[in-house]
């Protein structure tokens, strides 16, 4: 072979290398250039897209103390379950799926789809005649729809069409692996909108989930604070109320309320809210605003980093103005005594008594101290989302679920009396001495009036309100007149809200207007003579009657009561303080004490309506009975109602008993006794001798 | 020549189309087979040993022409080591015993009961400082299986993620791949201990999801807690570092330093299910 040979042949090899290099290169490029300058803007969209999220950061509710720091309503922490789709093989995502369901399904949870609502199996069969969306869903080609008309074929063509689902599994299996399919199927669920699979797991799924999650690819766990409500709740759930997820109509009308309102967050879909309650009517010292995190998220949904964007507020823990120990006396007391006057028979007693409410005020500052309200309930109810015992509450004929101390309506009976005095007082149709003939018949307006006392002669104030007359009161109630009537009532608060944080009735007051509005008729004086006694259209709100006890007891101080004492935030920085701001009422202090005096002796004097109740005490109450007719006197009891306020010479709280169908008002005084007796620690000092006198006969007059 | 030279075309494109089709198998993340990375992994295992094996006894080397004297000394305070550790063994046997029979009295089951314990070296790391993702000289035909737990003497490494023929592959639990589910060893709180992408970098990871107000402080062991499935109870993960508590967040987390030092490592444990 000779050189040239060589050479020639060196030079071919170089040239085919060459060439194959070029080509290699050429082809490489190429495709760079196709995925950097063609496709790239796509596939960078795609890829970031892909690889971030927004994630959420849950907020603790503020938590919920008594006024002595009492937890009653805290967080527990809670684990969820999401899942993103993640692109696999068919018969992959079968098998990591139906280990998914496994996993939840030990730990007695069942994956929402809405598959179970159009499918069922065993046998086989749709549970609605809607089904053309359904179909629509599950058909890879809108051709193959019109074949499939029979559930069979449906569940046929899911199992090997839509998903691909193995031979090999059993028809219960392919169900399951269906279900939650076809919630992904509809869902869609990506990095921003994960398909919440189950929450509030166990500690133990949680545990599972997380250790093998890079087997479960998609799968993650995240933290929720959830609600927790004390034992101590049951003593006070009226005023506790309860949460609930967010509905739409609530989330439009409180973002509308705190709109603009500075530093607001807008509510979101499925934010946790209080629903009734101080829950609800301390919702802005209460809730949490949920934090937000930009994450760094690999494709199977892992998250790699992530990043604050806006840190969760938690809620502000608030201190009630309830005294729980006397919130439990409240409770227990008023439930025993109204057993106990259901059993104790009697005239005019059908043993009907079931319901009633209790509020203490401090007269002081306008703290409420406890309120009960009976038929009650247990708040945790709402915290296991057991829908039928929800259902159940809600549709109770005796509704346990109402405040009846801020929302039953009442006429308030002989408990208006020392509000006509007053009218009349200031009014001066009376002075505290004049003395009014308390016959036991006689004609006002036209219409004869008896009085259930009797003929009692001549009598001042103070005979008229501890024997409660009702002629004294008929006869100086038309002399005052219903508009002097009505503007005191307006003046101590009746007929408007008290502005107390909870839900609360307005009520009615007997009026010339309120007639005139809902009956269209003319006002009498005879009219004026049973509004006086507080009753015709005259319908208080306990937390009402007691804030004009209470302004009475304090000399004419007009509080906003109230049950948040105080909210503290994260940092232990007082955030907000109950308001301790009154008015002073345009009362006399000579009217005001000319009331008391009446007040003390009802307790106090021989004659009084409830002198028994308290009259072992080391000091003296100043209470009032009232006996409300319903109207339905033939058959049912009246209304049982007590109000009072101690010591009578520097009062410090005021009590409002209202017992349905209590009979008599001096049946309920016992309840406010054992308040009392409880506040003013009367039972430590007198060792074990508790009360024994409560449950005795007292003297029954209106 | 002409011969040769057509011999050279033919090998240069069996070559390539070879590694073009091998290529595209093992791109397929489909296929599913580990057919590919065991024809390379199995013969370039004993190559990967022989390179660690060297790299690592270099330093030692020089250190061999030791005074023999010295050593002539160290053998006679071993022989008499030897005697009092024969002496030591006579009591472990019967503390062993006694042990046994009150964990049968107490039903007591132990945490590696169904567990073999298979020594193996790492013959291979991904790049970096840490020993985050590594391979052993273990695999397949060794019995270990995917997930098979690692640990050495001082406490948990992290699990297998991948098994070749004769190697495979471990992910620790310094990696962003792992997370394990443990327990506080004081206050006996459940956490999740993961890997984090910059904590890695200084060969620590985190505990995630700890509870508000939980006794937990630094210096406190953090154990595996069993209740994950893959991990056994009871390994010793690491210790707390630092505790963080959020803004506003309602859990904290902590940092851990894994008992395990992620910077040396060469032999590992790897337990494995025995046959039931």
């Amino acid at each position: 072979m000779s050189n040239k040979e060589k050479k020639h042949e060196g030079l071919d090899r170089y040239i085919i290398l060459a060439v194959m290099i070029i080509v290699a290169a050429v082809s490489i490029i190429y495709k760079l250039a196709e995925i950097q300058i063609v496709n790239g803007p796509k596939y960078k969209e795609e890829s970031v897209y892909r690889l971030s999220a927004q994630g959420v950061i849950y907020p603790k509710r503020g938590d919920i103390y008594d006024r002595n720091g009492v937890p009653i309503a805290g967080s527990r922490m809670g684990y969820s379950a999401q899942y993103v789709d993640v692109r696999m093989p068919n018969s992959e995502k079968n098998r990591m799926l139906l280990e998914l369901i496994g996993i939840l399904e030990r730990d007695n949870k069942k994956i929402k789809s809405r598959l179970n609502s159009i499918m069922d199996i065993n046998p086989i069969r749709f549970k609605t005649d809607n089904i053309e969306s359904f179909i629509k869903n599950i058909v890879l080609t809108q051709e193959e729809a019109k074949y499939i008309i029979t559930a069979d074929q449906a569940f046929q063509y899911m199992r090997d069409k839509t998903f691909e689902i193995d031979p090999s599994y059993t028809e219960e299996e392919a169900f399951k692996i269906m279900q939650l399919r076809y919630e992904i199927l509809l869902t869609q669920p990506q990095l921003n909108n994960p398909l919440t699979l189950a929450e509030d797991i166990s500690v133990d799924a949680m545990s599972e989930l997380e250790e093998r999650s890079s087997e479960l690819r998609g799968v993650s766990t995240y933290i929720k604070p959830y609600r927790v409500y004390y034992e101590s709740a049951s003593l006070i759930p009226h005023v506790l109320g309860y949460v609930g997820a967010i509905n739409s109509e609530e989330m439009e009308a409180l973002n509308k309320e705190q709109e603009g309102v500075q530093g607001f967050v807008p509510y979101e879909a499925s934010d946790i809210v209080g629903k009734s309650g101080i829950e609800l009517g301390a919702e802005f010292l209460l809730r949490g605003v949920r934090g937000r995190t930009f994450l760094e998220v690999d494709e199977n949904g892992k998250v790699t980093a992530s990043y604050l964007e806006r840190a969760p507020q938690p809620g502000k823990d608030i201190y009630l103005t309830i005294d729980l120990d006397l919130q439990k006396v409240a409770v227990d007391s008023l439930k025993q005594n109204i057993e106990r006057i259901r059993r104790m028979g009697g005239k005019k007693n059908f043993g009907d008594a079931n319901a009633g409410a209790v509020v203490v005020l401090d007269v002081n500052t306008g703290e409420v101290l406890a309120m009960a309200s009976y038929p009650d309930y247990d708040p945790q109810v709402f915290l296991n989302n057991n829908s039928e015992a929800i259902a159940a509450l809600f549709s109770a004929a005796d509704s346990p679920l109402i405040n009846r101390a801020t929302m039953g309506k009442y006429a308030p009976g002989s408990t208006y009396k020392p509000l006509v005095a007053i009218a009349a007082l200031e009014s001066g149709v009376i002075t505290p001495n004049t003395k009014v003939l308390a016959n036991y018949k006689d004609v006002i307006g036209n219409m004869v009036f008896t009085n259930l006392e009797g003929h009692q002669g001549y009598i001042n104030l103070e005979k008229a309100l501890a024997t409660s007359s009702n002629m004294y009161f008929y006869k100086v109630g038309v002399q005052t007149g219903i508009d002097n009537i009505v503007k005191w009532a307006k003046i101590f608060g009746f007929g408007k809200e008290t502005g107390i944080e909870v839900s609360e009735a307005i009520g009615a007051l007997a009026s010339k207007e309120f007639k005139k509005k809902y009956f269209g008729e003319d006002w009498y004086p005879a009219n004026t003579a049973m509004a006086s006694i507080g009753q015709l259209y005259n319908d208080f709100t306990p937390i009402q009657i007691v804030n004009y006890i209470s302004s009475i007891a304090n000399g004419g101080k007009k509080y906003t009561p109230h049950l948040v004492k105080m909210a503290v935030d994260n940092e232990g920085k007082i955030a907000y303080e109950g308001s301790q701001e009154y008015e002073q009422l345009p009362v006399q202090e000579s009217t005001i004490n000319a009331v008391k005096k009446g007040m003390v002796a009802v307790a106090n004097s021989n004659d009084g309506t409830a002198v028994n109740a308290f009259k072992d005490f080391p000091f003296k109450v100043a209470g009032k009975t009232g006996t409300s007719e319903t109207g339905r006197e033939a058959t049912s009891s009246s209304n049982g109602l007590f109000v009072c306020y101690a010591p009578h010479d520097n009062p410090q709280i005021a009590i409002a008993v209202v017992v349905e169908h209590g009979v008599w008002g001096a049946y309920t005084a016992p309840i406010a006794r054992d308040i009392m007796a409880e506040y003013f620690r009367l039972n430590e000092q007198k060792g074990t001798t508790k009360a024994k006198d409560s449950q005795a006969a007292i003297d029954i007059i209106w | 020549m002409r011969r040769i030279f057509t011999n050279k075309i033919f090998i240069l494109v069996v070559v390539v189309v070879l590694l073009l089709a091998l290529a595209a198998v093992s791109y397929s993340e489909l296929s599913g087979v580990n057919i590919i990375s065991n024809i390379i992994s199995v013969p370039a295992a004993p190559l990967q040993r022989a390179y660690a094996f060297v790299t690592g006894k270099v330093g030692d080397f020089f250190g061999y022409f030791e005074d023999v004297k010295k050593l002539k000394d160290e053998n006679e305070q071993l022989s008499q080591r030897i005697s009092e550790l024969e002496q030591q063994l006579l009591d472990i046997d019967r503390l062993t015993k006694e042990n046994e029979e009150l964990r049968a009295a107490l039903n007591f089951k132990d945490q590696y009961e169904e567990y073999n314990f298979l020594g193996a070296s790492i013959i291979a790391k991904d790049p970096g400082n840490w020993f985050d993702v590594f391979t052993v000289n273990r695999g397949i035909n060794d019995g270990i299986e995917n997930n098979s737990p690692v640990i050495t003497a001082y406490g948990l490494v992290g699990r297998v993620s991948k098994t070749d023929l004769m190697t495979s592959r471990v992910v620790s639990i310094i990696d962003m791949d792992s997370t394990v589910s443990a327990r506080l060893s004081k206050s006996r709180d459940l956490i999740v201990i993961r890997g984090d992408v910059e904590l890695r970098a200084k060969g620590l990871c985190r505990a995630d999801y700890i509870p508000p107000n939980t006794d937990i402080m630094p210096g406190d062991t953090v154990e595996t807690s069993g209740m994950g499935g893959l991990y056994p109870k009871g390994i010793i993960i690491g210790k707390v570092v630092k505790v963080v508590k959020n803004e506003g967040q309602y859990d904290s987390y902590a940092i851990i330093q894994p008992m395990v030092d992620f910077k040396r490592l060469e032999d590992v444990i790897i337990l494995t299910k025995k046959e039931s």
